[in-house]
């Protein structure tokens, strides 16, 4: 076989490899959903997590904060979560007789918004806001958040009562949605055969350091997207408007964030291209929550029904 | 809900146009008034560019519906009826607003420019309504999509449909049960009938010669006659009256028995295309034989007749003998008949025939003989411009005028022998005919009469007394007459002139459309139908069958209009032989599978082709998809694809039954 080694950057593969392995010994069996994440993460986007509770949401987003290096802290949203409860606020210093801005907790590296959808609105644009433009403004004065950024917010898909479900151009801003589903049956009982995960995520070393995150975000970008590449993001663009499968079809910034991913996704398989099938890996995540079925339109996830409706020539 | 917009009044223009143009072949049988009414009613609505208020369409309705009783007395029949649906047409313009209003209007105007062949089944009319329809098409078209395409490309996607109806219209026509006669027997008794005339006086033949309307192409099986046996017979008079002759009126003549042929020689077959000419006369060679075609018999002079007037061009497939003897046995009242004369009519043609017969006592042939040779002395002149008749007509021209044409001979002649106590009587019909290449056109300009005379044994012998005086009418055809070389047919003319081509072609071209378009009937449905071995089907299976080609030919032509998979690039074609080559032994990508993924499948179907995959798969992937590959892996692409030759596994091995993964 005669592949270039310059198309190859192993790497990046065996990073990313380590990272799984590192966060697979606490996330039993979710190797994908993690890989997924770093995706998410090199892409610059934030990830939601959509599950119930109890399937690991906050592990995976502690173990992943260690491995990677990364500050992290948690809040969690509730009804009486002020916006100021997140980006923080001006209090006055008696002594110097002049206000002082009081980061909140969204100034960390790693947040894990815990049940976002409890928030009332006004709370959850106060974030996703800061997510979007990576910097937060108070009174006047700007203050950027630390790169790399990275929010994984969850909600609960179930408990509806008293809830302010995300609208569909807050869920956008979410490059990906992932759900964590139940372990495997092997999985689980090693689960619980096994010691408490929280104090092993302690034990675990780091992988990367948020220097070399921000360098292989950079290296994302530099990944090759070729005009056959391009034909194929752009047809699935178009499936997803034309026809009557989907109640509105997917924006272009759907198609930059897709193509971001794809990008990740080839660089973590420790590539310098894209390929389909890199587009297919992170398709399902990427529009599955942008992307409504019509009623009576066909079976299956929408990332599903777009990805078999278009083929690759 | 909110109606559709109201289309753009271009497409009014258009409707207005294709609705002008079908109805405008109407205008030769619709009464005048509706005639003005379609382009006044289409001329107010584009004026106005919105429909007028119901103040003026509802009278205007009541006056139209008022019109056509008081015209017709009638509001049903093709007549009226076609002038209503004209009227409303126009009028239903009139009030269009809607894209549905255009959508029904493009319809109508369908139904319109197809009914003119209620009247009119001529190749120029069908070629006339075939761009009708082309119009129609493209102004449905405008109504679909205004203003989005020049006329042109919308002129072109009419003109494509159309075209593609065309194979869809052939099998319906070919094989679609066909209904013996006419589908439609809607206009009778319109328009006058031309050609010979069921009585005969001395002139109405001369304007017959006038006339070069075709009275019937004949195609001959084998052998063609000589000019000296080219008599068509038509209607044969026995009754005269001292100035005009009829046919038989006699009161004994029982339809179901033809006068009788003996000892018939050699028969001639033909086939004939009858133009439509509104009586039930069939033209034959001489005298036809007794298996007649279905729905004809003969009359007492043993004329073919069809049993309904003939009224759109048919064919006939015929059979005649040139040797024969027709009715050697006369019953009495026939002779009488044959024999009758009015009592003051040509005294001098009397003593003429006391004359002849006394010189040959009881010998009828030799009478005949006598006559024939006194006609020949008397220097008579054949003409077609002779002077009027006086008096007596016979005795004026046996020796007086002595100038005439068939007619005036013919009858001289009968009326001589039945003074002579022979039984005579005149034929009517045509003689000679054109040669138009694989057949013969005869012309209403070909017209003659001549007489025949009943001898003993022998029958009813044809007697042609214009023959002795003019043999080259005969022998020559009408040019050979001074003074009737205007009145020759182009195709007549025997020479080379491009006037005598196109003419020649042009009726080859009518006598094809007559034969294989018009005289598509159920014989030669039948007769199409044993040739492809299909002949035992019933109408109803015929009519299936039918159906289901034309739909097929559809769902063909949906296939074939849809973009055709090419690959798209030189990268591609040499990557489908790949896959064709591995869809032979059942591994096959599905649409929406990636390259690599589909050969890491059949890679780990197939670990043996495995190296070989592997290699296509990072050749494949670096020109699609890497940057800037070099040109040198294009080549290396084409050679892996040319070297790869996947055979299948050996027995035992995994490739046998594969499920298509999902990815």
């Amino acid at each position: 076989m005669n592949a270039q080694p310059r198309s190859h950057s192993p790497a990046t593969r065996q990073l990313a490899d380590a990272i799984v392995t590192a966060c697979g010994q606490i996330l039993l069996g979710k190797d994908d959903i993690v890989r997924l994440a770093l995706c998410c993460l090199l892409a610059r986007g934030h990830l939601l997590i959509e599950d119930v509770p109890g399937v690991g949401k906050t592990t995976l987003a502690h173990a992943l904060a260690r491995i990677l290096h990364l500050d992290y802290r948690r809040i969690q949203f509730t009804s009486d979560l002020l916006p100021a409860d997140v980006v923080g606020s001006s209090i006055f210093q008696r002594d110097q007789g002049t206000f002082h801005f009081q980061r909140g907790p969204v100034f960390t590296e790693l947040l894990l918004a815990d049940e976002i959808n409890r928030a009332p609105p006004k709370t959850q644009s106060a974030l996703l806001e800061s997510m979007e433009e990576g910097q937060v403004t108070i009174e006047g004065s700007t203050h950027a958040l630390p790169r790399p950024f990275f929010v994984i917010a969850t909600q609960n898909p179930r408990e509806q009562a008293g809830t302010f479900p995300l609208p569909e151009s807050q869920l956008d801003r979410f490059l990906m949605r992932l759900s964590i589903g139940f372990p495997a049956r092997s999985a689980e009982r090693e689960l619980l055969a096994g010691a408490d995960r929280r104090s092993q995520i302690e034990t675990l070393e780091p992988v990367l350091d948020p220097d070399r995150i921000l360098g292989l975000q950079q290296r994302v970008n530099e990944v090759h997207a070729a005009p056959a590449l391009l034909d194929y993001v752009q047809a699935l663009l178009h499936a997803s408007r034309a026809g009557d499968l989907f109640v509105q079809g997917l924006s272009p910034r759907a198609g930059l964030a897709l193509l971001n991913a794809a990008r990740a996704h080839a660089l973590l398989d420790g590539r310098d291209h894209v390929r389909p099938e890199d587009v297919q890996g992170v398709l399902g995540p990427v529009v599955d929550h942008r992307l409504e079925v019509v009623h009576g339109g066909p079976e299956g996830s929408p990332g599903r029904i777009l990805q078999t409706r278009v083929g690759i020539p | 809900m909110t109606a559709a917009p109201a289309p753009d009044e271009t497409v009014f223009r258009w409707l207005g146009t294709a609705l002008l143009v079908a109805a405008l072949p109407h205008a030769m049988h619709l009464p005048l008034w509706v005639s003005v009414l379609v382009p006044g009613a289409l001329l107010l609505r584009l004026a106005l560019a919105r429909p007028p208020g119901r103040w003026l369409l509802i009278p205007l309705a009541l006056a139209a519906l008022a019109g056509v009783v008081v015209e017709f007395r009638a509001i049903s029949g093709p007549d009226a009826g076609g002038a209503f649906f004209t009227a409303m047409v126009a009028l239903k313009f009139l009030e269009s607003r809607s894209t549905r209003d255009g959508g029904l209007l493009a319809c109508l105007t369908y139904f319109l420019a197809i009914a003119i062949f209620l009247y009119s089944e001529q190749i120029g009319m069908a070629v006339y309504v075939a761009g009708s329809l082309l119009l129609t098409t493209t102004a449905l078209i405008t109504l679909a999509e205004p203003r989005t395409t020049p006329p042109r490309e919308r002129f072109a996607v009419a003109g494509g449909l159309l075209v593609q109806a065309v194979p869809i219209m052939l099998v319906l026509f070919v094989l679609f049960p066909r209904i013996p006669g006419p589908l439609w027997s809607l206009h009778e008794g319109s328009g006058a009938a031309t050609g010979l005339s069921d009585s005969m006086s001395p002139g109405g033949v001369s304007e017959l010669a006038m006339s070069h309307a075709v009275a019937f192409r004949v195609e001959f099986d084998d052998e063609i006659p000589d000019p000296q046996e080219q008599y068509w017979r038509g209607p044969v008079f026995t009754d005269y009256d001292g100035e005009t002759w009829r046919e038989s009126s006699s009161e004994d003549w029982d339809n179901g028995e033809a006068p009788a042929i003996a000892d018939p020689g050699a028969p001639l077959e033909y086939t004939i295309t009858l133009e439509s000419h509104d009586q039930r006369w069939l033209f034959t060679l001489d005298v036809h034989g007794d298996d007649t075609p279905s729905d004809t018999g003969f009359d007492p002079g043993r004329q073919l007749l069809t049993a309904d007037p003939v009224r759109r061009n048919q064919r006939f497939d015929l059979r005649s003998y040139r040797d024969y003897r027709l009715e050697p046995e006369l019953p009495a009242t026939r002779r009488v008949e044959a024999l009758e004369l009015p009592d003051d009519a040509a005294p001098q043609a009397r003593e003429l025939a006391d004359e002849l017969r006394g010189q040959d006592g009881d010998d009828d042939l030799a009478v005949v003989e006598l006559a024939l040779e006194w006609f020949e002395d008397s220097d008579f002149e054949y003409t077609l411009t002779p002077q009027q008749l006086r008096d007596d007509p016979v005795d004026d021209f046996l020796f007086d005028t002595r100038a005439g044409f068939c007619e005036h001979f013919a009858s001289a002649f009968v009326v001589l022998m039945r003074a002579a106590d022979i039984p005579a009587r005149v034929v009517t019909g045509y003689l000679g005919m054109e040669d138009a290449g694989d057949y013969h056109i005869v012309r209403q300009s070909d017209a003659h009469a001549w007489a025949e005379v009943w001898l003993p044994q022998q029958g009813w012998v044809r007697v042609d007394p214009t023959a002795t005086v003019a043999p080259d009418r005969i022998d020559l055809g009408l040019d050979s007459i001074p003074g009737t070389e205007d009145m020759l047919s182009d195709i007549a003319r025997r020479d080379d002139s491009l006037r005598r081509s196109v003419a020649l072609a042009w009726d080859n071209v009518n006598h094809a459309w007559n034969r294989l378009v018009l005289g598509y009937g159920p014989d030669l449905q039948e007769r199409l139908l044993e040739r492809v071995g299909l002949e035992d089907l019933g109408r109803y299976a015929l009519g299936v069958l039918s159906i289901a080609t034309a739909g097929l030919l559809v769902a063909g032509l949906w296939l074939f209009s849809r973009p055709p998979d090419r690959p798209r690039d030189r990268i591609e074609r040499h990557w489908r032989r790949v896959e064709r080559r591995l869809a032979r032994l059942g591994h096959r990508r599905v649409p929406h599978e990636g390259v690599h993924d589909f050969l890491r499948r059949v890679a780990h179907r197939r670990p043996d082709l495995a190296p070989a995959l592997q290699e296509l798969a990072a050749l494949h992937d670096r020109l699609r998809y890497q940057p800037d590959p070099a040109p040198t892996t294009r080549v290396a692409f084409e050679r892996a694809v040319r070297r790869f030759r996947p055979r299948r596994a050996q027995a035992g091995g995994n490739a046998s039954s594969e499920q298509v993964e999902g990815c």
